[in-house]
């Protein structure tokens, strides 16, 4: 049991007495890697990326009597930051019509060419070919690339083994390089 | 594999993004006020617990229901409290009415009788059970009396004993005159002589059931005896009043003249014995009592002691076109604790 998992069930006891002061102490060990795990997944999308971060705290909030301490806390805060994350990416876009002098001064997302132009062409054409593996696999390359997680960490998540997990990672490897290929030709 | 190295280095080279500077106090602000920590293995502890209580709840409530009925059940043939002060309330209505109005005269059998006496022996079969239980109960109450009241006053009754097809005549006219309500009807209403007949059988005539036998035996008797009589009965009291009424030229019903005073028999006294005992009286001419025969008895000697009582009355005759004639009509005298013997009770100073 390494240090962190020791610090880590002090603070949650002090959660499940209601201490108030243990939830702020978690939030701060832990809310740097959720917010760089899905700016990450979005792409560079700062703003993005810190709402998904309040709503991934909000859910961790609501559903927090079902976290039982078998996995790190933070393990299991970005299974709910990928979650919030893919929620979002299917979740249907309302259209705001807007008027052409003001739409000039928002940037898109998703598809701002300025953005791409920033990160490069080849690491946006990577995120894209991530986001378009099978969930199994996206979800592994994800976890294991962006939210920094250990594969013995990953297969505790997915309850596989981690040959499972690298066998995974290889599949997917093998994908995006397809994908990448297919985009090159 | 080469591609493979390239893309796992690729992928393993983002940066570590700044963290925005406001975005950790907005995230200790939505720290809930009351965190919710029960686990799930808790929650389905605490949701089964729950369960549990609602369903112990359930069923006491569902015992203590049933108990509830099982005694109300129980205690339903027994006079509650509150059906005590309602017979004590009729008993006292029933005194206080008036015994000869309970006399039936005997009807004429017409088809408005047949119909009207269809319905009625439910209440017929209730008033008998309710005097099997010993108990007092004056059927319809003071609505009938009211009822019978407004009758009396316009009613001619049958106050022709003797006189005739002639009177019938005039009787029939009456009746199509009046209301649907009818003497047979009232008759039919009342106990009747079966009622009295059991009451009778029973024998259990003490202090606490005469209001029950008054009920039977003033209903009843009369009318059993008249029916088989093939004669109009005795008009009772209502002949006064109906003489009053009618003012027939032609006849004029026996009218109570003076009753001389008695006391009330010492061993009914003694026994607490109240009630209404009938007797068949022979008018003379000259208005006295020539025969009189106990139509209704009462125990402890009241039964001879109203026959007395009759006696000890002069009448002024019946008359038929302005002469006297000899008439026989019945005399109710109610023996009542506190008001003492009375002797066609309603007309006043006849006691």
């Amino acid at each position: 049991v390494t240090q962190a998992a020791l610090e880590d069930r002090e603070v949650l006891t002090a959660l499940r007495g209601g201490d108030r002061a243990a939830a702020e102490e978690m939030i701060e060990r832990t809310y740097s890697g959720v917010y760089a795990s899905l700016f990450r997944m979005c792409g560079g999308n700062a703003d993005m990326a810190a709402d998904l971060t309040q709503e991934t705290y909000q859910k961790a909030w609501q559903s927090i009597g079902s976290f039982e301490g078998k996995a790190k806390f933070s393990t299991w805060l970005y299974r709910i930051a990928y979650t919030t994350f893919i929620t979002q990416v299917r979740r249907p876009r309302r259209l705001v019509p807007l008027e052409d002098n003001f739409a000039a001064q928002v940037r898109d997302p998703g598809d701002s060419a300025e953005v791409q132009l920033d990160r490069g062409e080849q690491e946006e054409r990577l995120r894209s070919a991530v986001l378009k593996l099978p969930e199994s696999l996206r979800f592994t390359v994800t976890a294991h690339f962006w939210g920094e997680l250990a594969v013995k960490e990953i297969a505790g998540l997915e309850r596989v083994t981690t040959v499972a997990i690298r066998k995974r990672l290889y599949k997917a490897f093998s994908l995006i390089e397809a994908t990448l290929n297919d985009g090159d030709a | 594999m080469k591609k493979h190295e390239e893309i796992r280095r690729r992928l393993a080279r983002q940066e570590m993004p700044a963290t925005p500077p406001d975005l950790l106090p907005k995230l200790k602000h939505q720290i809930p006020e009351h965190l919710s920590f029960a686990t799930s293995r808790e929650r389905d502890t605490v949701r089964g617990f729950q369960s549990s209580m609602w369903r112990i709840a359930a069923s006491i409530v569902l015992l203590a229901g049933i108990g509830w009925l099982g005694l109300s059940t129980l205690r339903s043939p027994a006079p509650t409290s509150f059906a005590a002060e309602k017979n004590a309330a009729v008993t006292t209505a029933f005194r206080q009415r008036p015994a000869e109005e309970l006399q039936t005269p005997p009807p004429a059998a017409d088809a408005e009788t047949a119909e009207n006496e269809a319905p009625r022996p439910q209440k017929t079969d209730s008033l008998r059970a309710n005097l099997a239980e010993g108990r007092v109960v004056a059927v319809e109450e003071n609505r009938k009396e009211k009822r019978r009241d407004s009758l009396n006053a316009v009613q001619p009754s049958s106050a022709v004993s003797e006189l005739g097809a002639k009177d019938n005549d005039e009787r029939q006219e009456l009746k199509k005159s009046k209301p649907a309500e009818t003497f047979a009807d009232r008759a039919a209403d009342e106990p009747s002589g079966q009622v009295a007949s059991k009451a009778e059988a029973d024998d259990k005539v003490e202090s606490g059931v005469e209001a029950g036998t008054v009920g039977g035996v003033v209903g009843g008797a009369p009318q059993a005896q008249a029916r088989p009589a093939a004669a109009p009965a005795a008009p009772a009291v209502e002949m006064s009043r109906a003489a009053k009424a009618v003012a027939s030229p032609h006849q004029a019903s026996p009218v109570p003249l003076h009753c001389s005073s008695m006391s009330y028999p010492r061993e009914a006294r003694e026994a607490g014995t109240e009630g209404v005992a009938i007797i068949a009286a022979t008018i003379g001419p000259d208005g006295k009592v020539e025969k009189t025969e106990i139509v209704r008895s009462l125990p402890h000697g009241l039964g001879k002691a109203a026959e007395q009582a009759v006696r000890n009355c002069v009448f002024q005759p019946a008359t038929l076109d302005g002469q006297p004639i000899r008439t026989r009509f019945e005399v109710p005298v109610r023996f009542d604790l506190e008001k003492g013997v009375c002797v066609l009770c309603e007309e006043a100073g006849k006691r």
